[in-house]
């Protein structure tokens, strides 16, 4: 199945079949933090701070935990 | 989420809360192929306290801590899925609210953002998630584009949403 077909496929499902696929989703990623897999990745990026003029920055989103002066940006090495 | 959608049901029947709507991921997976998160994303409207101009969230969190739900960090635990409640606050968020569509999560009646709304709310919102979920909703040709823009205009975001097109569908 080609990966449209099979991306229309899971969007057509019921709502009650995609928080199923939400559910296992979610385990799946708790699974995976719990693992220390996540952590031994995120310590082989590399880290940059960047601050920005507050002149530009609109300010947190109300559901972010960044200050709004300062942005972590990770970037892939 | 039987379990969550009963218990937030309930606390709407007891009048804890007056309108509720599903938005964020979960809202947006009522019309998108299943994305993963960690929590639900609950939009209600709260009367403020009487004699004060705040808004608090207390009386959800002390009804539901009486049911045997528990707080974790922005999250309470109701059934088996953290929730975070958010005061619909501004106008396209009381908008969303009212405009938004029944559905039913295993038997049990609950209401979902329309699509364009959350499409509106994630174009505000601006986040690199909430780009990719608007460009899903665009691939997979959910939204009602005349609707979308009208709530756009009403809301002052057509600037954003040209820049949006300029940058990722053009």
């Amino acid at each position: 199945m080609k990966k449209q077909e099979m991306r229309n496929r899971l969007a057509s499902l019921s709502f009650s079949e995609k928080v199923s696929v939400l559910k296992k989703l979610r385990d799946r990623s708790l699974a995976i933090a719990a693992s220390g897999l996540r952590s031994k990745s995120a310590a082989s990026r590399k880290t940059v701070s960047v601050s920005t003029p507050s002149s530009q920055n609109p300010g947190p989103h109300p559901k972010s935990k960044c200050p709004a002066s300062r942005l972590a940006v990770t970037y892939h090495t | 989420m039987k379990e969550t959608f009963k218990l937030i049901n309930q606390m709407q029947a007891d009048g804890v809360i007056g309108k509720y709507a599903i938005g964020g991921a979960v809202g947006a997976t009522f019309y998108l192929e299943p994305s993963a998160t960690l929590d639900v994303d609950i939009f209600v409207t709260l009367g403020a306290n009487p004699g004060s101009l705040l808004v608090s969230l207390a009386p959800i969190y002390d009804y539901l801590k009486g049911r045997g739900c528990r707080v974790e960090g922005e999250h309470i635990i109701v059934g088996d899925w953290p929730v975070q409640f958010l005061s619909a606050s501004d106008a396209l968020e009381q908008e969303a609210l009212a405009e938004a569509v029944t559905a039913e999560v295993e038997d049990q009646e609950t209401h979902v953002m329309s699509a364009e709304h959350l499409a509106a709310i994630a174009l505000r919102t601006a986040r690199p998630k909430d780009f990719a979920r608007l460009l899903q909703f665009v691939e997979l040709d959910v939204l009602d584009i005349d609707k979308l823009k009208s709530i756009l205009n009403r809301h002052g975001l057509t600037l954003k949403w040209q820049q949006f097109e300029q940058r990722y569908l053009q």
